[in-house]
C-alpha cells in the first residue's frame, strides 16, 4: 500500500501521507516527516474529527463530507475519503490544498481499484483471479492471501463497511 | 521556491505594482498584497495593506489580509526566535517569544516555553507573562478554577514585581471585569500607592468605591460568571464592535449570488444567517458551530495553531468556514467557492460584529 502513497508524499509542500481506516486505524503511511508513533495519534486525531464532522452535519440530512480540509496557522490537514478508507495528507505552511486534490483523488482511485481486484480474485471459488473483464484490472496482481504489510486492509465484504472490520 | 518561480513570482509582482500605480483601488492593493504574500514577502505584503489601509480605512477585505499577513509575520518570527533559543537562550527572545504566543492564543505552547524558561532562570518577567496565560485562559474558559489560577498568578507576579503597576493593572481589569468590585477598589488603592496622582486610575477608583457597598465576593463573582459565561464588565477590546448591519448587507450580498445557499455569521450563541429560513436556518447555524468547536480543537490536538478555514465538500456542495478569534463567516454554496467568494468569506472572519439584532437565527 505505501507504493501508492509514496508518489504523493513527494509532492513539494506535503509533509506526511497516511492512509487510514474510518475507525482511525492506520494502515500505510509515507513522508519524510514520519516520526514513530505519529501515525497513530495523527490517525486517531483525523478520524476523531471526521467523525465529529459527521455528526455535526447529519442533522442537516447531509452525508459525511468527501473531502475536508482544515487550513492552519502551521499546516494544512486535507482528508479525502473513500468507501472503504480515508486518505489524510498534512502539508506545510506553504502548500496550498487546492495543490493536492487531483494526486490523492488518484491515489485514492488507484487504491480503490486495486482493492476491488482483490476482493473478485479472493471471491473467485477456485483461488484463482476471476476472467478478465471489460474493465481494467487493478495496478498490483491480484493475491489468494494478503501480504501482511496489508492485512489492515482487507476488501469490505458489502459497500460501506470499513476496512478490517 | 525555486529559481523559475521566483521569476515568474518577480514579474507578477512587477505588473500588480504597475496596475496599482495606475488605479490605486483596494482592489489593486490586495492584489499586489497577494503577489507580495505569494512570494514569501510576507512584510512587504503587510506594508502594502496598511498603505492600502491608510487610504481606504472602511475597506474590510484590506483590513482582514492585513490582519492574515500580520499573522504569517508572527509565524515567521516565532520560527527565527525558536532557532535563536536554540542556540542562546536569553530572556528578551523567550520574552518576545511568549508575547507572540499568548497574542496568537496559542496558551498550551506558551505555558510550555514559560516553564522551561523559568526552569532555567526565576525572571520575574515569566512570572508575569505566566499570569496574562493564565489570565487569557480564565477569558477563555470562564472556570471558577482558572480564575483562581488567573488571581494566584497575579498576586505572585506583583509580589516579584514590586513597583511594577503592569501585574497590578491586570488584576483590577480582571476584578472589574468579573464584577469583584470591592477587591477591585482594593487593588485601584494599591496601584496608586505605586503611580500616585495618575487621573484614570484614580477616577477608576472613585467608581469602584462608589459600586463597592453592595459588591459580591471574589468567590461570588467568580461562581456568578461560571454560571452565566457572561463576564459583568466588557474589556475595551470589545469597543472595536463592528455593526450588525455591516455584516448583514455582506451576507445578503453573498447569498444574493445564484449558487449560494447559505451565508452565516457566528459569534458565541448567535448567528445570523441569510438564506434557509426557520428552523433550517437554526439548525445550519449549529452545525456550523459543532463544526468550529470540533475543529479547533483538532487543529489544537494536531498541532497546527490557530485555524484559518475549513472547507467540507460532499453531495450537499461546499461549506466553508472562516473562523476568527470569536467569530466565524461561512457560506454553503453548490458548487466550488471561488476565489472572490472566499476573500469575502475571510473578511467576515474577526468582524466582531455585535450579532444580537434583527437576522440572529439561534
Amino acid at each position: 500500500m505505501i507504493h501508492f502513497l509514496e508518489p504523493l508524499s513527494r509532492l513539494p509542500g506535503v509533509d506526511f501521507v497516511l492512509l487510514i481506516s474510518h475507525d482511525g486505524v492506520p494502515i500505510a503511511h509515507a513522508g519524510a516527516g514520519s516520526e514513530p508513533g505519529r501515525e497513530d495519534g495523527t490517525a486517531a486525531l483525523a478520524a476523531s474529527w471526521l467523525n465529529d464532522i459527521t455528526a455535526a452535519v447529519a442533522p442537516l440530512t447531509w452525508n459525511a463530507p468527501e473531502r475536508i480540509c482544515l487550513r492552519a496557522a502551521r499546516g494544512t490537514l486535507v482528508l479525502r475519503r473513500s468507501e472503504s478508507a480515508c486518505l489524510v495528507v498534512l502539508l506545510g505552511r506553504e502548500a496550498a490544498p487546492e495543490d493536492v486534490r487531483l494526486p490523492m483523488d488518484g491515489v485514492l482511485a488507484r487504491i480503490e481499484r486495486a482493492r476491488h481486484g482483490r476482493s473478485e480474485a479472493a471471491s473467485s471459488p477456485s483461488g484463482v483471479p476471476a476472467a478478465p473483464t471489460d474493465e481494467p484490472s487493478g495496478p498490483i496482481p491480484s493475491r489468494n492471501h494478503p501480504s501482511t504489510s496489508e492485512e489492515a486492509f482487507r476488501p469490505a465484504s458489502r459497500t460501506g463497511q470499513s476496512p478490517g472490520n | 521556491m525555486s529559481f523559475f518561480q521566483r521569476i515568474l513570482a518577480f514579474g507578477r509582482i512587477r505588473g500588480a505594482r504597475r496596475a496599482l500605480a495606475q488605479d490605486p483601488t483596494p482592489r489593486n492593493y490586495m492584489a499586489l498584497a497577494q503577489q507580495l504574500a505569494l512570494a514569501g514577502k510576507t512584510g512587504e505584503a503587510e506594508r502594502t495593506c496598511a498603505e492600502g489601509l491608510a487610504a481606504f480605512p472602511d475597506n474590510v477585505q484590506l483590513a482582514r489580509y492585513h490582519q492574515r499577513t500580520r499573522r504569517a509575520e508572527r509565524e515567521q518570527r516565532l520560527t527565527q526566535l525558536r532557532r535563536e533559543l536554540a542556540v542562546a537562550p536569553r530572556p528578551p527572545l523567550w520574552r518576545e517569544l511568549c508575547e507572540i504566543l499568548i497574542d496568537s492564543d496559542e496558551l498550551t505552547r506558551a505555558e510550555e516555553e514559560l516553564s522551561r524558561w523559568l526552569e532555567k532562570d526565576h525572571d520575574p518577567e515569566a512570572l508575569y507573562l505566566l499570569a496574562r496565560v493564565r489570565l487569557a485562559r480564565f477569558f477563555a474558559d470562564r472556570g471558577r478554577e482558572q480564575g483562581r489560577a488567573a488571581l494566584a498568578a497575579l498576586d505572585r507576579a506583583s509580589e516579584k514585581l514590586p513597583g511594577d503597576l503592569r501585574p497590578l493593572r491586570a488584576k483590577l481589569d480582571f476584578l472589574t471585569r468579573i464584577g469583584a468590585w470591592k477587591d477591585a477598589r482594593d487593588c485601584a488603592a494599591k496601584c496608586l500607592s505605586v503611580e500616585p496622582g495618575t487621573l484614570e486610575l484614580e477616577g477608576r477608583y472613585r467608581t469602584l468605591a462608589a459600586r463597592a457597598d453592595c459588591a459580591p465576593t471574589f468567590e461570588r463573582a467568580l461562581h456568578e460568571v461560571e454560571r452565566s459565561g457572561n463576564l459583568v464588565e466588557v474589556a475595551s477590546v470589545d469597543g472595536k464592535h463592528v455593526s450588525a448591519g455591516s455584516v448583514q448587507q455582506l451576507l445578503r450580498e453573498l447569498a444574493a449570488q445564484p449558487d449560494v445557499q447559505a451565508a452565516l455569521y457566528v459569534r458565541g450563541q448567535t448567528a445570523l444567517v441569510q438564506g434557509p429560513k426557520g428552523a433550517t436556518a437554526e439548525r445550519t447555524a449549529r452545525s456550523v458551530q459543532n463544526i468550529l468547536a470540533g475543529s479547533r480543537s483538532a487543529a489544537r490536538r494536531l498541532g497546527l495553531g490557530q485555524l484559518f478555514q475549513i472547507q467540507l465538500e460532499g453531495g450537499f456542495g461546499t461549506l466553508s468556514i472562516a473562523p476568527g478569534e470569536q467569530d466565524a463567516g461561512a457560506l454553503l454554496c453548490s458548487g466550488p467557492l471561488g476565489r472572490t467568494r472566499e476573500e469575502a468569506l475571510l473578511s467576515m472572519a474577526g468582524m466582531n460584529a455585535a450579532s444580537g439584532g434583527e437576522g440572529a437565527a439561534t
